[in-house]
């Protein structure tokens, strides 16, 4: 039963399942080393109807400019990374393909690759932010006790549900690229300068996205290059599809961190002083690394108010391929280091870790680290108390810490086990400096018929939003819901609403068609229909960022957040075993909780994942070969039960991000409970249960 | 994949048969390690392949009260659909943790034993059993014990030119039965490990012990299995001091990582204790 | 080699190489894009299918054993009142999977109702964790079975009673 082929315009399809008539595919050929400069291209005698495409060949601008950064398409003198894109094969069979990739030779004069991150040298540093609040050191020096601790967090994998690629198709006189992206005003932009042709002749119409976790900001631009090239060059419509182990070991893959710890504590055991140095390994090229860095610097006291502080960052570059974004965006590195803090000094106190973080908690008023006060109220004490209920976290805890100090006087062959809480914000409407730098729009028009069509470029990885959309128009207008639709992202026809991330399909574009409906409203029975309304979202007044300061106010509200992780640890592996997870959100207004729900828990196993299964098995700056089928995800059967609550909201409250929260507050909370479990600092994470077992005997 | 020729067989005389004028050839039972895309392997040459999956004799299971025997070609889910009891709940709990549902429709328990790179999860298990293997070449058959495919470097010597027909495996009670796969579940990884530890009592005494850790390769050690035979149960702390100290010295001799025999000795240390806390309970 | 097989109820016959994956041919021979060609290791699961009745990532199936066999990919198991009961189930229960996963979920939640018309909720985990996905919310596709299960009993109740 083929379906109707004639497809590849078509916007439900994914972009595997996509073909053209005549289409070529498009292989990539990759550096072999991490580090050096190109000596030579040695290519086979291609067959008729075969291409290379070198870095010489490319039309307009080798350079995918981002943010400040420059990428080479295809890399040209030296080589950044292992597996860098150098040389693209072009042709009808992708066996063939595949034949003439092994043959062809990249000889590269190999360089020391800089593989070292956690103590870098000056040259590595390509962002570097820093600021204080109060008087750090002043407050040291009148600390009754100062403590150090160091986090580290790995990379992870944001595995896309089809392996990345592009498709570049001609329209008559326009060409048409198709790709999986949070950004497709991106996407053209890039083709065009790598064509070297104007904006209007390219035309980016997206695939279906599936979960990004902030993963497609920028790589599928380069991708859409290469497939844009071989189109043009080979005069066919063309696709570059990535296999699972190519998009596994060479793209774009979630920063690795380290943050350093200094706290003082005064007599009472509050903390007075933090004093931080946040180090982020962002690989290779890494354009978001402002972005990472700056929401990393900005969150980290984490759910705690702390009124001196001294925050210092860097994001270093390595040879490794591009280390960057991923779902809870710099700020989560953060939040793991400042939420396990709180735990441990609360553990050496022999407090209560939820009553100790009461004490400590940022609310409306306190200080944050741009000088300004917080303007919203949090609600992290009436979160604490609903966990304390709903997962019995005190009763369980002290139970587990007098198990604990038992069980390191005596060998127990029970499993042990832990819990441990932490809470964290999503902040919404985020002043990213230089991601939301631009105006973003969307428009909505109230036809004849009555029926409402949104018009916008944001890419809904999911259904929830797109439901969220229509709801949010239909209210409003008093349309019924199923007059609404949303148009067809075509870079075309739809206007640009800048890139689909964290929370701005809420925050941002969501807003938008609010207020457009709005604009429609007032004109409703004044003017004739259809009716055109066009929102722009101005952006704030980006932070700014000084020397040892930071200006502004750093984002538009809060959602605030907790998280409960029970485990146990298997008795013979010392894997954990998780037991429960109690999230409890305060998001505004939930404006579908069915949607918000399965968010939340898809959001709480990838998250767990992070903790104790997806390691990224990096050796010598590179993945290994079939590296995936190592990768150790959190299956199913293995899904804990998940309980989530959500604090009461009216409606007139506001709709929120919640989707990072998971990131932003279960690593922490996990880190805790296999502190507590394992006896050792959770300082790490992922947690390796094969390591810590064979730390139990001393050979 | 580069195949040059497949040769589907029937019956188990059409395979001897073709295995006698293809001695090279590569014996294929469910596929799932041959077709899982990996560096460089046999699939990759251009080589003659004899797939066993369509021979039904291959498939049969019978039980005895010694034993119940298995054909090689009956897939991991057959096993599983076999009625409790009907194999070693320790067994049946080391196949239920391999690979998915789907997967283990197509992997089979005689391609499991068969994997030459490094012992797969129902070796140690069934080797500790004193699990026997039938091969089959012309009109030759014989039996082998599980324990004599391990060579002396402790990794797999799987015999060549023969068919793994039946797998006999004995049963009677263990007092003692531990399987345990270390390091991710589902997953075939090299760094994933097996520990398993079998014990029979006998009024208080230890009368049988088998401990078994397959890691990058098997570690068995009958010399400290026999030295610990008719030791009274529980054991005691000294007993296990110096049987864990012996196993150390085993794994220091064997040029074992040092993490790899940490985590057996930790695990050595874990079942003569449950093996104490059952008898005490 | 030449292939002939039961796709979907139909006689069909291809060439394909004998190491070709089930999955390859699938796409590459007869457009049948429900089973995607993703991690070849059996990995994901993302590539289901049924083969002479049984749950399979097709990516570990190589051509020469589907010679003979029958194979039911996601667009033939769509037009079953199987399906049915599983699409209606999984709306009902607002837990649809995202496109990419939708017919290799489908597929393993049939075969899992084959085996046992009323599931627990550990054994759905246990059978859907063949199948990997980010959008996967373990509740709602517990929910989305269950829902299904009960629509195939009653349907199957009525037709027995017809």
């Amino acid at each position: 039963m083929p379906r109707d082929r004639n497809e590849s315009l078509s916007a439900d399809i994914p972009l595997s399942d996509l073909r053209d008539e005549g289409m070529i595919r498009v292989v990539t050929v990759r550096a072999p080393v991490c580090r050096g400069r190109i000596t030579d291209i040695e290519v086979p005698r291609l067959p008729r109807g075969y291409r290379a495409i070198r870095a010489e060949d490319i039309p307009g601008e080798n350079r995918l400019a981002i943010l400040g950064f420059d990428i080479p398409i295809l890399a040209r003198d030296r080589v950044a990374y292992a597996g860098e894109p150098v040389l693209l094969l072009a042709g009808p069979d992708p066996a063939v393909l595949e034949d003439l990739r092994s043959t062809v030779r990249v000889s590269v004069q190999e360089e020391e690759p800089v593989l070292e991150w956690e103590s870098f040298s000056p040259e590595q540093v390509i962002q570097r932010r820093s600021a204080v609040l109060g008087n750090p050191e002043k407050a040291f020096e009148a600390a009754a006790e100062v403590l150090e601790a160091r986090y580290r967090t790995d990379s992870q994998e944001h595995l896309y549900p089809e392996p990345q690629g592009a498709l570049a198709v001609f329209d008559y006189d326009k060409l048409v690229i198709r790709c999986a992206t949070q950004w497709p005003f991106h996407v053209r932009d890039c083709v065009r300068s790598v064509l070297g042709v104007k904006p209007q002749e390219v035309i980016v119409r997206p695939t279906p996205l599936g979960i990004p976790m902030e993963g497609r900001l920028w790589y599928p631009s380069v991708l859409a290059c290469h497939a844009a090239l071989a189109a043009v060059l080979c005069r066919k419509p063309a696709r570059i599809l990535l296999s699972r182990d190519e998009d596994f070991r060479f793209t774009p893959k979630k920063a690795r961190s380290l943050v350093t710890l200094r706290a003082g504590l005064d007599p009472s055991g509050t903390l007075t002083v933090l004093e931080a140095v946040v180090v982020l390994n962002t690989g290779a090229y890494a354009p978001l690394a402002s972005e990472l860095l700056e929401q990393a610097c900005l969150q980290i006291t984490g759910s705690l108010s702390i009124p001196n502080l001294r925050v210092q960052g860097y994001a270093v570059r390595t040879n490794t391929p591009p280390l960057g974004a991923f779902s809870g965006m710099g700020a989560a590195h953060s939040l793991f280091a400042a939420e396990s803090l709180a735990s441990r000094i609360a553990r050496d106190r022999e407090e209560d870790p939820l009553e100790w973080r009461a004490r400590h908690f940022l609310r409306k008023g306190s200080p944050l680290l741009t000088g300004e006060r917080l303007r919203d109220r949090t609600t992290f004490e009436e979160i604490g108390s609903r966990l304390k209920a709903s997962s019995d976290f005190a009763r369980k805890h002290g139970s587990n810490e007098l198990i604990r100090k038992r069980r390191s006087a005596s060998r127990s062959e029970e499993a042990p086990r832990g819990i441990g809480i932490a809470f964290g914000y999503q902040a919404n409407g985020a002043s990213y400096a230089a991601l939301a730098s631009g105006t973003f729009t969307v428009e909505t028009t109230l036809n004849k018929d009555l029926s409402l069509v949104i018009s916008t470029s944001a890419i809904a990885g999911d259904e929830g939003i797109r439901s969220i959309w229509r709801s949010t128009a239909a209210g409003i207008l008093g349309v019924p819901l199923g007059r609404v639709s949303i148009s067809e992202v075509d870079t075309a026809s739809v206007p640009d609403s800048g890139p689909s991330m964290l929370s701005r399909n809420i925050s941002v574009v969501n807003r938008l068609i609010e207020r457009s409906c709005i604009a429609i409203r007032s004109r409703r029975f004044r003017s004739p229909l259809p009716i055109a309304s066009r929102a722009v979202h101005r952006p704030r007044n980006p932070l700014r960022w000084e020397e040892d300061a930071v200006r502004g106010y750093p984002f538009e509200s809060l959602s605030c957040c907790g998280a409960v992780v029970e485990l146990e640890l298997d008795t013979w592996s010392m894997e954990p075993r998780i037991l429960g997870v109690w999230l409890c959100v305060d998001g505004g207004r939930i404006a579908s909780e069915r949607f918000a729900r399965g968010t939340l828990s898809s959001s709480t196993l990838a998250a767990l994942g992070q903790c104790f299964r997806e390691r990224l098995p990096f050796e010598e700056g590179r993945v290994a070969e079939n590296g995936y089928r190592e990768y150790g995800l959190l299956s199913l059967a293995e899904a804990p039960p998940i309980e989530i609550e959500f604090l009461p909201w009216s409606d007139t409250d506001p709709l929120k991000g919640i989707g990072e929260l998971p990131f932003l507050c279960i690593p922490a909370a996990f880190a805790s409970a296999a502190a507590q479990a394992s006896d050792l600092g959770g300082e790490s994470l992922p947690f390796d249960g094969a390591e810590y077992l064979a730390g139990m005997e001393a050979v | 994949m580069r195949i040059d020729e497949v040769i589907v067989p029937a019956t188990l005389s059409e395979a001897l048969s073709a295995l006698k004028r293809n001695p090279d050839a590569v014996l294929c039972a469910g596929g799932t390690e041959l077709f899982s895309e990996g560096p460089a392997g046999p699939a990759d040459r251009n080589r003659t392949l004899i797939s066993l999956h369509g021979i039904q004799e291959l498939r049969h299971v019978s039980r005895t009260d010694l034993y119940v025997e298995v054909g090689s070609m009956t897939t991991l889910a057959e096993l599983l659909a076999l009625k409790e009891g009907f194999v070693p709940e320790t067994l049946r709990s080391v196949v239920h943790g391999i690979g998915t549902f789907a997967v283990r429709n197509l992997a089979t328990l005689g391609g499991n034993l068969s994997v030459t790179d490094r012992f797969r999860d129902c070796f140690p298990i069934l080797a500790c059993m004193d699990a026997l293997a039938e091969y089959r070449q012309g009109t030759a058959s014989r039996w082998v014990n599980l324990n004599r495919l391990i060579g002396p470097r402790g990794t797999p010597e799987m015999p060549r030119g023969e068919i793994l027909t039946r797998i006999r495996i004995p049963l009677g009670g263990w007092d003692l039965g531990i399987a345990h796969k270390l390091g991710f579940p589902r997953i075939n990884s090299r760094k994933s490990s097996l520990f398993v530890a079998l014990a029979r009592t006998d009024k208080r005494a230890l009368s049988d012990i088998r401990i078994l850790y397959a890691c990058d390769r098997a570690l068995r050690s009958r010399e400290i299995e026999s030295s610990l035979a008719g030791k009274k149960i529980p054991l005691l702390p000294r007993d296990i001091e110096s049987a864990v100290g012996a196993y150390a010295d085993y794994c220091s001799h064997a040029g074992i990582r040092e993490s790899s025999a940490a985590r057996f000795l930790t695990l050595v240390r874990r079942a003569f204790n449950q093996l104490n806390e059952g008898v005490t309970a | 080699m030449k292939l002939d097989f039961i796709l979907n109820g139909e006689d069909v016959s291809c060439q394909a190489e004998a190491g070709d994956r089930l999955a390859y041919i699938l796409r590459e021979r007869f457009s049948l894009l429900g089973a995607k060609e993703d991690c070849r290791s059996g990995h994901c699961g993302l590539c289901m299918v049924s083969l002479n009745g049984r749950a399979v990532p097709s990516c570990l199936v190589p051509a020469f054993r589907v010679r003979g066999a029958e194979v039911v990919t996601i667009e033939g198991f769509e037009l079953t009142d199987d399906y049915a009961d599983l699409r209606d189930g999984f709306r009902k229960a607002g837990a649809e999977p995202c496109e990419f996963c939708r017919g290799a979920v489908f597929l393993s939640a049939a075969a899992l109702l084959d085996e046992r018309p009323r599931p627990e909720a550990t054994e759905i985990l246990e059978h859907l964790s063949a199948v990997f996905c980010r959008c996967h919310d373990p509740s709602a596709l517990v929910r989305g079975v269950q829902t299904a299960a009960e629509l195939r009993a009653r349907r199957m109740y009525f037709r027995a009673n017809r």
